[in-house]
């Protein structure tokens, strides 16, 4: 029984452990860092309703943890996109994520429902998109993959295309 | 005749369709502000009026751009066997659906619909959690893309939503007596969780008396005190009387469901008929099973009782645990296994087993040492030191609840199926067949460098499991073989249909 591994030149293998994950795109880390900065900048302009109130200091320590809180989540997204990773064999797709609790999550291609590309307001600004693969578990019934640019999704919708096409040939 | 081969926006009738949705669900929002509007206004008939009929324009007008987006932004075709299916409203989504997935087509006609001659169409595929699409065509695209599916579909050897015919050639009956005692066998301070749960609506209701009937109740109970004066035996007696109004209530339940059991089958289907009053039917296919679960706890092993549930899969728009039935009674664990797995299952050898480590107690332990540090430090501040015992006694209890649960916790692989071992003070066997795992997950934990020590989770159409703490080259090992398998199965099947 063979599952060799496609789409990556280095070297092929069989083996889970040992697959060679392909990193998303480096534009995807300034998408997360967009999407942080909107979503702390949010907070921080709600955090200024602290103002209304006679003393100063609570709207200071909320605007502080803010700030902190973004600075860590910048650093943390770092660290994540590093470890984002995905693979595909000749029966299934794998992907790698997760910082504190990193996974490695596999479907194979004949348990595959529907493949989604979208974009949102911020990843299409970088030319970026997202894959979304469903299959029909309870849980864990949908693998995303961020951060990829509009051809490998299109190419990565197309080996899955093909290989649910090929299955009933 | 529409071809469906190039992009294409959906019938015009489905441009009001959306237009009385948007307006539905906007009016539905507007509708508080407009009650408070005219109420609090003083400007008289007319001018309550003209309100409505600004609010009522200014909905309209909303609904007319969201249907407008909606409309002109989706598109869709079919191309290389595939459903395509584009949306642009604030993000961009185009999704891929192959023909040979859809397995149900489902069509909506609402008063609107009938009058705008439209039909609405949802694709169903067996995702449990992928998005609903309803195309709203007309009756002449919606033959058009009909044609084009048919067409473009690969013929298939067997069509899953069409059932086997059922011809039952043997019969079984399962005795009163039997579920009656197991039923006494089960956990029923469950129950009392429950009976928990009809105080609280009855507390809820209670506040929501008039203030009079309240002030009269907390009269009687204020001039009654010394009665409810709480003591350790008082609560012993509430708490043992509680536990018999809960296990009566459980009894009736089980009887009222499962009363005269009986069975009915054939090789591919299981159908089982039940009931004290209403007579309830169950059926089970051969192939929609997937997962056999079947528990035993102290007592059900030493008087050879068991509880099995049949689990099937189940999709987006399956009611979930409808079809789910429980089978209390004597151990036939191995008439349903012999059945689902085939004659001689039990015989299989183990391909390959991974036992679950400490790290299972741990998990076990922590939320009941969150919950026992809490209440002690709340009893504490009210100064009520002897009551700590209770949270001292629950922690302590948790203590063999983590031994049991690790040594329950283990997945073993067999030729033809798995099982995974799970429980806490109950074994809880499940039995999967390699066929159904959909999707497989390791997780690392921060703790995996020094323990070596990580989760394997699976998931099939109907459930769910997490075996945790597993050495991480065995759990890798099982990880690569369930891939294997799932290949060899479906190299199994694709034989079978050529």
């Amino acid at each position: 029984m063979n599952n060799l591994q496609i789409e990556i030149n280095t070297e092929t293998t069989d083996r889970i452990d040992d697959l060679s994950y392909e990193p998303v795109s480096p534009k995807y880390r300034s998408v997360q860092t967009a999407s942080a900065a909107i979503s702390y900048a949010l907070l921080s302009a709600l955090a200024l309703f602290l103002l209304l109130s006679d003393i100063s200091w609570p709207c200071i320590v909320a605007e502080t943890v803010i700030v902190s809180s973004f600075i860590i989540n910048l650093l943390i997204l770092r660290k994540a996109y590093q470890f984002k990773g995905y693979a595909l064999r000749e029966h299934d797709i794998t992907y790698r994520s997760g910082v504190i609790f990193p996974k490695i999550t596999t479907i194979p291609f004949s348990k595959i429902q529907q493949v989604s590309i979208s974009q949102n307001p911020v990843s299409k600004f970088f030319g970026l998109c997202a894959i979304d693969v469903v299959n029909g578990a309870q849980g864990l019934s949908s693998l995303v993959i961020q951060g990829l640019t509009k051809e490998k999704a299109e190419r990565i919708k197309n080996v899955i295309t093909q290989r649910l096409n090929n299955d009933h040939d | 005749m529409t071809d469906f081969s190039v992009p294409q926006r959906m019938s015009l009738g489905a441009f009001f369709i959306y237009f009385l949705k948007f307006f539905r669900l906007t009016l539905n929002a507007s509708i508080i502000y407009l009650a408070y509007e005219i109420f609090k206004s003083e400007s008289g008939f007319i001018g309550n009026l003209l309100k409505i009929a600004t609010i009522i324009g200014c909905t309209a007008a909303l609904a007319l751009i969201l249907a407008s987006m909606a409309f002109f932004k989706i598109r869709f075709y079919v191309e290389n066997g595939n459903l395509i299916y584009r949306h642009h409203l604030i993000s961009n989504t185009v999704t891929t659906i192959p023909l040979n997935r859809i397995h149900t087509l489902r069509t909506r006609q609402g008063l609107f619909y009938r009058i705008l001659n439209v039909r609405g169409v949802l694709f169903d595929t067996l995702a449990s959690k992928g998005e609903e699409i309803e195309l709203i065509l007309n009756e002449s695209d919606w033959q058009s893309l009909i044609n084009r599916i048919e067409r473009q579909e690969q013929p298939q050897t067997e069509n899953p939503e069409v059932p086997p015919v059922f011809n039952p050639t043997s019969f079984k009956r399962f005795s009163d007596k039997d579920l009656v005692f197991d039923a006494l066998c089960q956990n029923h301070l469950k129950g009392m969780v429950v009976l928990g749960g009809l105080i609280a609506i009855i507390f809820n209701f209670l506040s929501d008396l008039s203030e009079n009937a309240i002030h009269k109740i907390a009269n009687y109970i204020e001039s009654h005190l010394d009665l409810f004066a709480v003591s350790v035996t008082g609560v012993a007696m509430i708490m043992a009387t509680a536990y018999v109004v809960s296990l009566m209530l459980w009894l009736g339940k089980v009887l009222l469901r499962y009363f005269d059991l009986t069975l009915s089958y054939d090789s591919k289907t299981l159908a089982f008929t039940h009931g004290l009053f209403s007579r309830l039917t169950s059926r089970f296919s051969h192939n929609k099973i997937c997962t056999i679960w079947i528990k035993r706890n102290y007592f059900e092993k030493r008087f050879g009782l068991c509880t099995i549930a049949l689990k099937q899969a189940l999709n987006a728009s399956a009611q979930k645990e409808e079809d789910n039935l429980k089978i209390y009674g004597k151990d036939c664990s191995d008439f349903f296994l012999d059945w689902w797995l085939g004659q001689g299952y039990g015989s299989e050898a183990d391909l390959s087993t991974a036992k679950s480590g400490k790290g299972v107690f741990i998990h076990s332990l922590l939320p009941d040492l969150l919950l026992s540090s809490v209440a002690t430090a709340a009893l504490w501040y009210f100064e009520l030191y002897s009551w700590i015992t209770i949270p001292a006694i629950y922690l302590l209890a948790s203590i063999p609840k983590g031994i049991m649960t690790m040594r329950h916790s283990y997945i073993s692989l067999k030729e033809s199926y798995l099982i995974i071992s799970n429980g806490r003070f109950a074994e809880i066997k499940n039995y999967l067949k390699y066929d159904n795992v959909e999707v497989v997950r390791i997780t690392r934990t921060p703790l995996s460098r020094v323990t070596g020590r990580v989760s394997l989770s699976l998931s099939t159409s109907g459930s769910s499991f997490t075996i945790r703490s597993l050495r991480q080259e065995n759990a890798l090992h099982i990880y690569e073989s369930l891939l294997a398998k799932l290949i060899i199965c479906k190299d199994a099947t694709t034989v079978t249909a050529v």
